[in-house]
């Protein structure tokens, strides 16, 4: 019934998905948990996700908790055959997935995943959910919840829920701060100079490196570029952002006189044209414009290309661009995500956190989606808290707890000056 | 035969050609030093002789010299790293070029001996990095009768033409252009600093923030890589065999441990001290399982390989840098690039910005010995104190950052090398 490409491939898929989980001690612990309690026996979950060793691993944790699987991929480019082969033989979920596929086939891994007739929906994409809403209205009445991983995804089914379409309650992922902090801040801080690196081989220490946006992602980029010895200034539009980019000690100015500065411009703003043409046209010759938001709309790459004179590639996705004012800019990954593009997606240490909450969530719905009513619902403290334990106790880490006197204190109306 | 290269093919050197182009624009050090000696060809009527990798960023060195007048011969003194299109490229601009990548110890040897004999007369100077060519020199005065001085550019080099001196055998000034704080802080420091971290990432892929990371060493290689390593989050301790050292790494706000008590807990552990047995048998049974282990000081011998291998049961090759050792005891490490230089095996070595400051060093080198080696006597030399700020003024000039001039006053006390923290301190070992 499955759709893999090779089912010989899963001995290599299965040392890599290992490889993965032993850097995912939170998922890993979960996993023994589940095996125990079985929270998830007589569920049948449908997953439309990237088909990756972390996500191995999170199907491992649902499976050994009781539950049937079925999953598909969200993006067949993702598909990574091998680990598809070893969910499928030695995890025991009913895989659909094929990597470079066509739409067509595509569309016929949805249906097969679906055929589960899933009680628990975990998307990343909304694709599950607005084909079910769409087109398989029959199997609603068995939905208990589901989940969905991205910022995109999330506000899909926020649409859905405003139109007053949506008929089950679905956790965002992605508003967890066990996610964002971890996927947004550290993740997306760490593979934009990873990228940016494999792809220039520049040295950032003593550089201007200017970060568009100062939002979760962009933190982490400011972050990690000024500990790369980078000097940073930032650029934003919302003046809060703004103000704490100051305090944290960066410079803030407008686009216009930073793109004359910058050596590096990083765009992490989920907008589009965050650096546009006539920037480009500002700035010193040889300057490195790369992108790490979702959607490649955030630097101007057509109008780019339309008034460019000359073109050279100097290295793997690293293309210089001349300019009709004698000046060159470059342009990383032709402006899509660098991280992903020119290094490798996001490490497992980052995903443990993003599919523990993403479980975690699973679970409660399973104990209490019949009585939670339709709509986008954020995902209760005390998943977060407790994901975020698991993780202290995997660095090592302890922390102190609060005192019956201070708990009493703090839980007072009535003290005060 | 003869590793002469000659008559290479067209696209070969077009994509030499465009590798050096690339290159350039990264180095404007150096640009800026041609341009001014492009004029004047003050090195009219030189020879030089040059042993270093064949780089891209080797050849914009060598393009300088050519422009500057220079008749140049140059080798790349390595089996594997010339490039062979950046060979192509020179030797179509008539430079003569030796060797290719993919030589035998032998063969390299051979180009280094033709380098050597490339010119009628022989050579008048020699930039070497290694000193092969000192050594071949010196073993065959004849090939070289009208010899001058030559550069140096390591510190293991440097300390073998002291022994050459002292046994009276050296006939000729060479000058060291490795120790100098210019060459220190952005080659040592900041370009291996930003190299090591970037191939420990390359090669495991790991989250660096929030891991335990262990830095054995903290001279300038292993203070750049301490820096960085807490710059992308890393949870950073410190060991040091020197009680300055210490003080210093104390100071910078990283937590100082013996060895055996940092290792503990470590979740990567980098040695760059530049002394062999740094980590043997009794701190490896330290660590704890899964730790990654590398290495980013001179040589192979950091880590006591033979120690890791006692203790190993098995190995697994997990990613192309990794290799995983199951330990007798159940335990398992992961050793990146056989304990070899992780920077050059994983990531790429040095950025052409950081060549820009090494190489500009080098070329000021040979212009002030053209210029005036008459003056030396046979024996190792340091570059004056002026030349170091020189080239951190043409740096700063390059990057757009303005300081006051200081005073002749102020000139005299920056450059004296007594003041505490002036250019004329060396921190060493
Ligand atoms: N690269 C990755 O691995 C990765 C990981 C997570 C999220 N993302 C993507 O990164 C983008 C940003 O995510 P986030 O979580 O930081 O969002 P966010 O909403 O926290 O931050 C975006 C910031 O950009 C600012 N902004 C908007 N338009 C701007 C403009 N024209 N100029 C300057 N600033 C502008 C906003 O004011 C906001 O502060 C999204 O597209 C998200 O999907 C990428
Ligand atoms: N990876 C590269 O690209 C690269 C670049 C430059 C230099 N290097 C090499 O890196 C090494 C270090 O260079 P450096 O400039 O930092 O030298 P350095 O002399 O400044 O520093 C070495 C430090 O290691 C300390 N040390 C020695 N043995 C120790 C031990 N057992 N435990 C703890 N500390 C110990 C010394 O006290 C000293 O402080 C050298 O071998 C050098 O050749 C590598």
């Amino acid at each position: 019934m499955s759709m893999v490409r090779d089912l010989s491939l899963a001995d290599e898929g299965a040392l890599k998905i290992e490889f993965a989980g032993r850097r995912m001690p939170v998922l890993q612990a979960l996993t023994e948990r589940f095996a125990e309690t079985k929270p998830f026996v007589g569920h049948r979950i449908a997953g439309c996700l990237h088909v990756t060793t972390e996500t191995a691993n999170m199907c491992k944790a649902l499976v050994a908790g009781g539950a049937e699987m079925a999953l598909c991929a969200s993006n067949p480019l993702s598909t990574k055959d091998d680990v598809a082969a070893s969910i499928q033989r030695d995890i025991g979920a009913e895989v659909f997935a094929i990597y470079g596929c066509d739409r067509d086939t595509f569309y016929k891994q949805v249906q097969g995943t679906l055929a589960v007739k899933p009680t628990i929906v975990i998307d990343d994409g909304a694709d599950l959910t607005s084909t079910i809403h769409n087109d398989y209205t029959e199997l609603l009445g068995d939905i208990v919840g589901g989940t969905e991983v991205t910022s995109t995804g999330v506000l899909r089914i926020r649409n859905m829920s405003n139109a007053g379409v949506l008929r089950y309650p679905v956790f965002p992922t992605n508003d967890a701060a066990t996610k964002h902090l971890f996927d947004n801040r550290y993740g997306t801080g760490q593979n934009t100079i990873d990228g940016i690196l494999r792809a220039t081989n520049m040295l950032l220490a003593g550089s201007t490196f200017v970060v568009v946006g100062y939002g979760w992602c962009g933190r982490g980029v400011a972050m990690r570029a000024r500990g790369m010895g980078a000097r940073v200034i930032v650029t934003e539009v919302d003046p809060v952002r703004a103000l704490e980019a100051v305090l944290d000690g960066l410079q803030v100015m407008p686009i216009a006189e930073a793109a004359e500065l910058g050596d590096f411009f990083v765009t992490v703003t989920g907008n589009r044209d965050a650096v546009t043409l006539e920037h480009m046209q500002r700035m010193k010759d040889g300057a490195v414009i790369a992108n790490s938001g979702h959607f490649d709309v955030e630097i101007a790459v057509e109008a780019l290309r339309g008034a460019a004179v000359g073109r050279r590639e100097l290295r793997p996705n690293c293309v210089e661009y001349r300019l009709p004012n004698g000046r060159a800019v470059v342009l990383l990954a032709e402006g899509r995500l660098v991280g992903q593009s020119a290094a490798e997606a996001h490490p497992a240490e980052v995903m443990d956190m993003t599919f523990a909450t993403q479980s975690m969530a699973v679970q409660y719905l399973v104990s209490n989606g019949k009585k939670m009513e339709p709509g986008v619902h954020p995902i209760p403290r005390e998943i977060e808290n407790e994901v975020a334990t698991a993780k202290l106790d995997a660095y090592g880490v302890r922390i102190d707890e609060l005192s019956e006197g201070q708990h009493q204190y703090l839980n007072d109306w009535r003290v005060g000056t | 035969m003869s590793f002469r290269v000659t008559r290479p093919p067209a696209e070969l050197v077009e994509l030499g050609r465009a590798a050096l182009d690339v290159a350039r624009d990264q180095m404007p050090v150096l640009a800026g030093i041609r341009s001014e000696v492009a004029g004047t060809r003050p090195l009219q009527a030189q020879r030089v002789a040059g042993c270093v990798h064949l780089t891209k960023e080797t050849g914009v060195l060598v393009e300088l010299l050519v422009a500057a007048g220079a008749e140049v011969a140059w080798t790349g003194g390595d089996e594997v790293s010339t490039q062979d299109e950046v060979a192509a490229a020179l030797a179509a601009e008539g430079v003569e070029v030796f060797g290719r990548r993919g030589m035998t110890t032998a063969e390299v040897e051979q180009a280094v001996t033709e380098t050597l004999g490339a010119f009628q007369d022989g050579p008048t100077l020699l930039v070497d990095n290694g000193t092969r060519l000192i050594e071949a020199a010196l073993s065959a005065p004849g090939t070289v009768p009208r010899l001058v001085a030559a550069t140096e550019k390591t510190t293991e080099g440097c300390r073998r033409v002291r022994e050459w001196a002292e046994q009276g055998r050296l006939r000729f000034p060479v000058v060291n252009v490795n120790d100098l704080v210019t060459k220190w802080e952005v080659d040592n420091t900041y370009g291996t600093g930003q190299s090591t971290v970037d191939g420990i990432v390359r090669a495991t892929g790991v989250l660096l923030a929030g891991k335990r990371f262990v830095v054995v060493g903290f001279g300038q290689v292993g203070r750049g890589v301490a820096l960085r390593a807490r710059g992308m989050g890393a949870r950073v301790v410190v060991c040091c065999r020197s009680a300055r050292t210490a003080v210093r790494a104390r100071l910078a706000g990283f937590p100082v441990l013996p060895p055996h008590e940092a290792l503990v807990g470590a979740d990567i552990v980098c040695t760059a001290t530049g002394y062999p047995d740094v980590l043997t048998g009794e701190h490896l049974d330290a660590l704890p399982g899964g730790a990654v282990l590398c290495n980013t000081g001179h040589s192979v011998t950091e880590i006591n390989l033979a120690d890791l291998a006692e203790r190993t049961r098995e190995t697994k090759r997990i990613r192309p840098h990794v290799q995983r050792h199951i330990l007798h005891d159940g335990r398992h490490v992961d050793l990146l690039s056989g304990g070899g230089l992780i920077n050059l095996d994983a990531a790429e070595g040095n950025p052409s910005e950081v060549m820009d400051i090494t190489f500009a060093n080098q070329a000021l080198a040979v212009l002030d010995l053209a210029a005036g080696a008459d003056r030396l006597a046979p024996g190792v030399h340091e570059v004056p104190a002026e030349r170091d700020e020189d080239v951190a003024r043409r740096k700063l000039a390059a990057m757009a950052v303005r300081i006051d001039a200081p005073t002749p006053e102020q000139l005299e006390v920056l450059t004296s090398g007594g003041h505490p923290g002036s250019l004329g301190e060396r921190s060493g070992p």
